[in-house]
């Protein structure tokens, strides 16, 4: 059995459904709303599996999470560069304790 | 427009630190890079590394399920890239396979290393970029 679908207007960006329009002619998806309803579960996956990481180990202080989108090359958010700038320290102090 | 398909790779202080828990640093970091869509390459021998010191079967069933997660990618040692990888080893990491190996996924990739401070060196002469854990 299928899954229930409802019929919804969306709006994106021409570039984008340039390319989703390709793979479709190109037969990389059976149609517009088939590839577009598998990138956005593919989101939900991704979301349901982070909420899942932050339960089991979280929740995470404002300091982690400046690092962790830091190191994972993601958008900065207000006030992470005041936590890196506190991480360099303490990695300094580390590294003149080190050599004391 | 879409950002490129980014990614990062493991050495074994990163991995040990998620699995332990010791801080919550790479662990807060998998949910970013989870959400964001980012992958995540573990290659087999930083995974071995990190299970051989792990003391408690909490740490190892951490492990595991970091692992698990489709945002991370266990990267094979393959017949072919093992004497790149002895190469690596001798040359950078004092004969140590999982760091080389990692460094060896990180240029093919061109995506950096996350690694410790003391063995940040070894990466850096191998050509790879790297990210310091705090």
């Amino acid at each position: 059995m299928g899954m229930a679908t409802t019929k919804i207007t969306i709006t994106v960006d021409d570039d984008v459904l340039h390319h989703v329009r390709t793979a479709v002619d190109t037969g990389q998806a059976p149609n517009v709303s088939a590839y577009i309803t598998e990138a956005a579960a593919q989101r939900v996956a991704r979301d349901a599996r982070a909420t899942e990481i932050e339960h089991r180990w979280g929740p995470f202080s404002p300091k982690a999470l400046a690092w962790a989108r830091k190191a994972a090359g993601a958008e900065p958010e207000p006030g992470d560069e005041a936590y890196l700038a506190q991480i360099d320290a303490e990695r300094s102090a580390r590294r003149h304790a080190a050599s004391a | 427009m879409t950002a490129a398909v980014g990614g990062r790779v493991l050495d074994v202080p990163a991995l040990v630190d998620a699995a332990t828990g010791q801080t919550e640093y790479m662990r807060a970091w998998l949910a970013v890079m989870t959400r964001q869509g980012y992958a995540v390459a573990v290659p087999s021998t930083v995974r071995a590394r990190a299970a051989a010191g792990l003391a408690a079967a909490a740490e190892l069933a951490e492990l595991d399920w970091f692992c698990a997660g489709a945002a991370v990618l266990e990267i094979p040692l393959a017949a072919a890239d093992t004497a790149a990888v002895s190469e690596l080893a001798k040359e950078h990491f004092g004969g140590e396979i999982a760091a080389a190996h990692a460094a060896l996924t990180g240029l093919r990739r061109a995506w950096p290393v996350i690694t410790s401070e003391d063995r940040a060196p070894g990466f850096t002469a191998a050509g790879a970029d790297v990210e310091l854990l705090p």
